[in-house]
């Protein structure tokens, strides 16, 4: 078992963990963009509330998380039921809820990329469109959103990152089941444990290197071509 | 009534108060005033950015802010062009798209005609960051037009341009002036701006309107001393060119007529004058083989002494009969007033050395 290529389960695991990180990514940006814009220009009460509440989820140890989204969202519990019942929905032991896990853990951090970016735009900026007769939508999709790409870039990036590595809640709320719910650094942390798995674990390590990287590389460079095409309009 | 604005507004901040009452007419009406007096709060508030506490702001007799009947339209509902300070053009749009922004229905001014206006034929597809401030503020007045605006408001639209280029800049605010025919609240701490570009205008300190009305009545009241500082004490007259004579432009006033030599001003155009009181010296007979155009005859209407000890004589121009004559001030010092023995009422003779043209120049006037 010294084969430098990736075998079957791993490959399994590795494609999981992109559509796992990916489906995560896509189905909280919308919700992660609005509280962003919530917080960055609006005040109401219980901000500080709200605000604590998304931030949970950076100083809670992940199993407890892991352990609430089991209560909350398994089919006995008061979401999970109602999503099985409406809609026919699960999300026990699935890849569906191992989703819902690395979205709410990489939320807090995806939520600040783009808090900080809408916060740094001119909100004068924003009443000069109104003044020019854009309603409070269109200037939102005209004007914050667009100047707020790169951090948006960012942010969606740094939690795709995130949700690939996140492995607390995932094991508690969707255990660890090889081709169902075991995305990469489960695989790993299961090679790892296993006699004689310890080729299969270098190779799960290199690959979640690489693709981190990857994703790091790829953040800096669309932050910074959005940037300059701003500056210098070509 | 169409193309006015009527306002009575009150709005409170901790430590200061803005209490105005303003009437502005198509043409431009200037808000001069020193930083901090509440400027740039008026228009705000005009635009929909701030809301008053109390009040009432109609346009074309429609109320934007209306606290009794509980009106308060949004800006995007008030069709107001706004012209900051900056020009906030949107950095991620090209020329092209920030002039498009504000583009309302089909019944707004033709894109390429305010292009023409504001020579920004050859901007179109430049982004914000490679403009001079020049070039971005005219973009951001043709922005603010485009948008089909029913009144124009510009806060101190010049001070981001070096002064060496504010000159050439001028004739573009002076056609948007003469060609939209909008009232324009113009913003401005810079007094020449307002004497070259204004019809009218009202001085603003503390939160209150001090003095409001034409430029040369303006120039003529009391509060405005303060302001006017003291090399720039002086009166603004209108008048008319006429037909040049020695290769000069006589300009007539009312009780008066001054040579200028303006060689560029159309007869029959209507100027502005700026006198400045440090330019009038006074004579007590008619000085004759002297190189000073202009010397007219004059009646005292007043004098003040100042803080320094020089004297401000106001005069009465009755070299022509005039219902209501123009004034100018002359600034002298104490021992030539007491020289001269001038008093109240005095006929003597004003001499005067400069006289600015400040308006009149440029097509469409």
């Amino acid at each position: 078992m010294t084969a430098p290529f990736l075998q079957p389960p791993e490959i399994d695991a590795l494609l999981l963990s992109l559509r796992v990180a990916g489906v995560a990514m896509l189905a909280s940006l919308p919700v992660a963009i609005l509280t962003a814009q919530l917080m960055a220009r609006h005040d109401f009460r219980g901000k500080s509330f709200l605000d604590g509440l998304i931030h949970a989820p950076l100083v809670l140890p992940p199993v407890v998380v892991g352990y609430l989204l089991l209560v909350t969202f398994a089919p006995t519990g008061v979401v999970g039921g109602w999503l099985l019942e409406t809609f026919g929905i699960s999300l026990a032991f699935n890849w569906k809820g191992a989703a819902l896990a690395a979205a709410v853990m990489a939320f807090p951090l995806v939520v600040r990329a783009i808090r900080l970016s809408i916060e740094a735009i001119d909100p004068r900026l924003e009443r000069a469109a109104r003044t020019l007769g854009a309603g409070p939508g269109r200037v939102f999709l005209t004007i914050t959103l667009p100047l707020a790409l790169p951090g948006l870039l960012t942010g969606a990036l740094l939690g795709f990152a995130r949700a690939l590595g996140e492995f607390g809640a995932t094991v508690t709320f969707v255990s660890n089941i090889p081709g169902y719910t075991q995305t990469l650094p489960l695989a790993l942390y299961s090679a790892a444990e296993r006699p004689g798995g310890e080729a299969s674990a270098l190779r799960l390590m290199l690959l979640s290197l690489a693709i981190a990287i990857l994703a790091l590389i790829l953040s800096e460079w669309s932050a910074r071509r959005l940037k300059r095409r701003m500056e210098h309009g070509s | 009534m169409s193309g006015s604005l009527s306002l009575q507004v009150r709005k409170s901040y901790p430590g200061f108060t803005l209490d105005a009452t303003l009437e502005a007419a198509p043409g431009i009406t200037g808000l001069f005033g020193p930083s901090g007096g509440g400027k740039t709060t008026l228009i705000d508030l005009v635009a929909g950015i701030r809301t008053p506490d109390s009040g009432r702001i109609l346009l074309d007799g429609e109320p934007l802010f209306d606290s009794r009947a509980g009106v308060d339209l949004p800006p995007e509902k008030r069709r107001i062009g706004y012209v900051f300070q900056d020009g906030l053009l949107f950095p991620h749009m090209t020329v092209r798209q920030n002039l498009l922004y504000g583009v309302r229905g089909s019944s707004g001014t033709a894109f390429g005609d305010i292009c023409a206006l504001l020579g920004l034929e050859d901007l179109v597809t430049r982004y914000p960051a490679t403009l001079s401030g020049g070039e971005k503020q005219r973009t951001a007045i043709g922005r603010a037009l485009l948008s089909n605006p029913r009144i124009l408001l510009m806060d101190e639209p010049l001070s981001n341009i070096d002064p060496a280029r504010r000159e050439a800049f001028f004739p573009y605010l002076e056609r948007v002036r003469d060609e939209m025919r909008l009232p324009i609240l113009y913003v401005s701490h810079q007094l020449d701006e307002i004497v070259r570009l204004a019809d009218r205008a009202a001085l603003i300190s503390d939160g209150r309107i001090r003095a409001s009305g034409p430029i040369e009545q303006l120039f003529r009241a009391a509060e405005m001393k303060p302001y006017l500082g003291y090399f720039d004490a002086g009166v603004v007259l209108n008048g008319t060119a006429g037909a040049p004579e020695h290769g000069l432009v006589p300009l007539e006033v009312a009780g008066g007529r001054f040579l200028a030599n303006d060689p560029a001003l159309a007869t029959g155009a209507n100027v502005r004058l700026r006198i400045l009181a440090r330019d009038v010296a006074i004579a007590r007979k008619k000085p004759e083989d002297i190189s000073v155009l202009n010397v007219l005859e004059c009646r005292i209407a007043g004098m003040e002494t100042l803080e320094n000890g020089e004297v401000d004589i106001d005069l009465v121009l009755k070299a022509a009969a005039a219902e209501t004559p123009d004034h100018i001030t002359a600034r002298i010092t104490a021992w030539s007033a007491e020289r001269l023995g001038l008093k109240d009422g005095d006929r003597v003779f004003a001499l005067i050395k400069a006289v600015a043209i400040t308006r009149g120049h440029g097509p469409g006037v």
